[in-house]
C-alpha cells in the first residue's frame, strides 16, 4: 500500500500500489496517482433501490424463470445484502481511417464502457449499458453504505479494445475509397463512473444462491437459482418425447418420399440440438441466469 | 463534490446534478437554468400528462396475447425524458462491383426409358455499377452507453411520428412529472455520428441494390435459368455524406412500467406523448410453449425428415442437404423460444 495526500482537502489515505487512479474517502476527490492531477469526469448513480426491494425483484425475476421451481417466490429467504460500488471506466472512441483525397473515407465514433476492477463480485458483464436513470456528482459520503472498488484497471490497457470494433468497420468503410487507408485512433478515455450493485444471498431448501441486482433501477443482472425437480422431468421428457415425436413424423415424410429409414435418422439428427437445448437445462439442478441486454 | 449554487434570484442554495437543466428553486420558485440550456436550444415533447397508468390499461385491453391473462398487477410506472437529437442527413454514392452470380434451372431427362429430374448449376460473372443518392432522418439519443433494448424502438417511433414539440422556456415545470436527464453528448459529436451513419445506411440500401442488379443482369444474360447467390469479386461504395442538419435537443418521454403475473416481474415501456407500446417483456403462456415445441418436432420430422430422405435419394442432394439443415435449425430455435423465460417485442 502507498500513502497518498488529497490535493483538495489534504486528508492522507492508503491505496495499493498497483491503483493508477486514487479516489480520497473523505472528499472524493480523483487523482492520477503518478501525476497528482485531478480527473476530469467522475459520477456516481445513485443508490435507489434499497436492500429488501433488490431482494423483492431478485425472487420474482426468480419467479418468472421457466426452469425455477414454481414455489421460488414463496419460498426463498434472503441471507445477506452487499452494497458494491463498481468503477467503470468510460471511453469516447473515434477512429478515423483516412484515404488520399478522402480524410474521413471511413469514421466510427461512440461511447464505451469497460469494468476499471480486477476483482468485481462474480457474474457482473466486463461491459455495462446503463438503465436510464440519474447521475450525481461524486459524493465519498453514499459509499460508507459499501464497499467502495478503487479502480485498480489502468484506461491505457483498455484503449485498444475499446477502439478495436471501430477500427475494424472505419477500415471496411474506407476500402470502399482506397486498398490502404491511414487509421488515426482518437479514442479518449473520459472518467470514472461509480455504479451501486446489490450482492444477495438467498437460501431455497439446503442451497444458498447469489444474485447481482442494479441500484439504481433494480434490474437483476446475473442470478443463481435451483431447477426444480418437476422442470427438470418435464425438460427431460420434451428431449425424450421430441426424439420419438420426430423419428415417427420423419419416418412418415420419408416413406411419402420413398426412403424410410432415412427419414427416420433425419427426424433425430435433426432434434438433437431441441434435445441439447432441453438437457442443458435439465440435467442440472443449479441454473444461471444473466440479463441479456448486457451479454 | 457536489457544485456549490444558489439561486440567481434569492440567493438560496439550489441541488444540482449532472443531470439538471433547470433548477427551479424550491424557495422562490424563479428557474435557474445551465449553461447547457445556454448553448444550444432545447424542447421538450409533453407527456400525456395523467395517462400513464391509462396507457398500460389499454395495453391491457388490446394486446392480443395479454387479454387473456388473469391476475396482471401494475406495481409501478414512471416517465423519463431521454434527450434525443433527430438529424436530417443526405448522402450519395457511385458505386461499383463485379460479382459471380450462382444460376440454376431444373430439367427433365428421359433415359432408358425413365424420366428423371435434374438440377443443374452454373456461374456468371456480372459488372454492376450506378448512382445513388438517399437522406434519412436519424435518432441519436444523447446518453453514452445507454442501455438500447427500448432507445431503439422509442427512437423509431419519434422519427414516424413526428411529435410536437415546446421550447423549453415555456414548458411548466410544475406539470412535468418524471425524471429528465440531461444530454451527455454534445452536437458536434452528434453531427459525426449522423455523417456515419447515414453513409452505413445508405450503403445498406445500395448493397441490396447491387445484388438484385447483379440478379437480373445474370438472369438476362442466361435465359431459361434462375439466379440465387451473389457473391462479389469486387465491391466499391464509397459514400459522401451531403447536408446534415441537427433539431433542438429534445426531451423525450418514456413511460416505463413494471406489472406482476403469478409472482413474476415484467417491464413494458410506452412512448410518453403517444401511449404506443415500444417495448414489453410478457409471461410465456403453456400454450404459446407448447406450440413452439410442436413447431420444433415440425421442423425436426418433416423439414430434418423428408431433407433426408431426399438427400438419400441421390437426384436432389443439395436440396436435401439444406432442408435438414433448416430442420437442424428450426428445431434449435424453437425449442430455445419453448423454454425461454420471457417473450420480448419491440417496436
Amino acid at each position: 500500500m502507498a500513502t497518498m495526500r488529497c490535493p483538495y482537502c489534504g486528508a492522507s489515505f492508503e491505496v495499493p500500489e498497483t491503483v493508477s487512479i486514487a479516489v480520497c474517502p473523505y472528499c472524493g476527490t480523483t487523482v492520477w496517482r503518478q501525476t497528482g492531477d485531478l480527473l476530469k469526469e467522475h459520477y456516481m448513480y445513485e443508490l435507489r433501490v434499497e436492500y429488501n426491494r433488490a431482494f423483492d425483484m431478485l425472487r420474482r425475476t426468480g419467479q418468472r424463470l421457466f426452469a425455477a421451481p414454481e414455489d421460488i417466490g414463496e419460498a426463498s429467504t434472503p441471507e445477506s445484502g452487499f452494497l458494491h460500488f463498481i468503477p467503470l471506466h468510460l471511453f469516447h472512441v473515434r477512429v478515423k481511417a483516412s484515404c488520399p483525397g478522402n480524410e474521413e473515407a471511413g469514421l466510427e465514433e461512440g461511447y464505451e464502457t469497460f469494468l476499471a476492477t480486477r476483482n468485481p463480485p462474480g457474474g457482473l458483464p466486463r461491459t455495462y449499458r446503463f438503465p436510464t436513470r440519474g447521475r450525481r456528482f461524486f459524493e465519498p459520503s453514499t459509499l460508507e453504505r459499501g464497499r467502495y472498488h478503487q479502480p485498480d484497471v489502468d484506461p491505457k490497457e483498455l484503449l485498444g479494445e475499446a477502439s478495436r470494433r471501430y477500427r475494424e468497420k472505419a477500415v471496411r468503410e474506407a476500402h470502399n475509397h482506397c486498398e490502404e487507408p491511414e487509421v488515426r485512433d482518437e479514442t479518449r478515455w473520459q472518467g470514472i463512473i461509480h455504479y451501486p450493485i446489490w450482492e444477495i444471498r438467498y437460501r431455497y431448501g439446503n442451497e444458498a444462491y447469489r444474485g447481482l441486482v442494479d441500484g439504481a433501477d433494480g434490474t437483476v443482472i446475473y442470478m443463481e437459482y435451483p431447477i426444480g425437480g418437476k422442470e427438470r422431468g418435464i425438460l427431460l421428457g420434451v428431449a425424450a418425447g421430441g426424439l420419438i415425436a420426430g423419428a415417427i413424423l420423419g419416418l412418415g415424410v420419408g416413406t411419402l418420399l420413398g426412403s424410410h429409414l432415412a427419414g427416420a435418422a433425419g427426424g433425430v439428427v435433426a432434434w438433437l440440438p431441441g434435445a441439447y437445448v432441453s438437457l442443458k437445462l435439465g440435467a442440472r439442478r443449479r441454473g444461471e441466469y444473466r440479463l441479456e441486454e448486457q451479454s | 463534490m457536489s457544485a456549490a449554487a444558489r439561486c440567481q434570484r434569492c440567493g438560496a442554495p439550489l441541488e444540482l446534478t449532472p443531470e439538471t437543466i433547470v433548477a427551479v428553486c424550491s424557495y422562490c420558485g424563479y428557474p435557474n437554468w445551465t449553461m447547457q440550456a445556454y448553448v444550444y436550444p432545447i424542447e421538450l415533447i409533453p407527456a400525456e400528462q395523467g395517462k400513464a397508468r391509462g396507457f398500460f390499461d389499454e395495453y391491457l385491453r388490446s394486446d392480443p396475447d395479454m387479454r387473456g391473462l388473469r391476475g396482471v398487477k401494475l406495481r409501478s410506472v414512471e416517465t423519463v425524458y431521454i434527450p434525443f437529437y433527430t438529424i436530417q442527413a443526405s448522402a450519395d454514392t457511385r458505386y461499383y462491383g463485379v460479382a459471380k452470380v450462382t444460376l440454376t434451372r431444373v430439367r427433365m431427362v428421359r433415359s432408358g426409358g425413365k424420366t428423371e429430374v435434374r438440377t443443374e448449376t452454373r456461374f456468371a460473372t456480372v459488372v454492376v455499377e450506378g448512382e445513388y443518392s438517399a437522406s434519412y432522418n436519424l435518432p441519436l439519443a444523447a446518453r453514452r452507453s445507454v442501455e438500447r433494448s427500448y432507445i431503439d424502438p422509442l427512437a423509431r417511433h419519434l422519427v414516424e411520428s413526428k411529435p410536437r414539440s415546446i421550447p423549453l422556456q415555456e414548458v411548466d415545470w410544475e406539470a412535468v412529472k418524471g425524471t429528465v436527464l440531461a444530454s451527455e453528448v454534445p452536437p458536434q459529436d452528434a453531427e459525426v455520428w449522423a455523417r456515419d451513419e447515414v453513409c452505413d445506411r445508405l450503403q445498406k440500401e445500395v448493397e441490396d441494390k447491387m445484388s438484385d442488379q447483379a440478379r437480373k443482369l445474370a438472369a438476362a444474360q442466361n435465359p431459361g435459368w434462375v439466379p440465387s447467390m451473389v457473391a462479389w469479386l469486387k465491391k466499391r461504395i464509397p459514400c459522401k455524406p451531403r447536408e446534415v442538419k441537427l433539431s433542438p435537443l429534445l426531451l423525450v418521454p418514456a413511460v416505463i412500467a413494471y406489472y406482476t403475473y403469478q409472482g413474476g416481474i415484467y417491464k413494458v415501456v410506452f412512448a410518453g406523448w403517444s401511449g404506443r407500446k415500444v417495448y414489453a417483456e410478457e409471461p410465456l403462456t403453456p400454450g404459446q410453449r407448447l406450440a413452439y415445441l410442436g413447431g420444433a418436432v415440425a421442423a425436426s420430422g418433416i423439414l430434418g425428415g423428408g431433407g433426408a430422405a431426399l438427400a438419400a435419394g441421390g437426384e436432389h442432394t443439395l436440396v436435401g442437404l439444406l432442408l435438414l439443415l433448416a430442420g437442424i435449425a428450426g428445431s434449435y430455435l424453437a425449442t430455445s423460444k419453448a423454454v425461454s423465460d420471457v417473450r420480448v417485442e419491440k417496436g
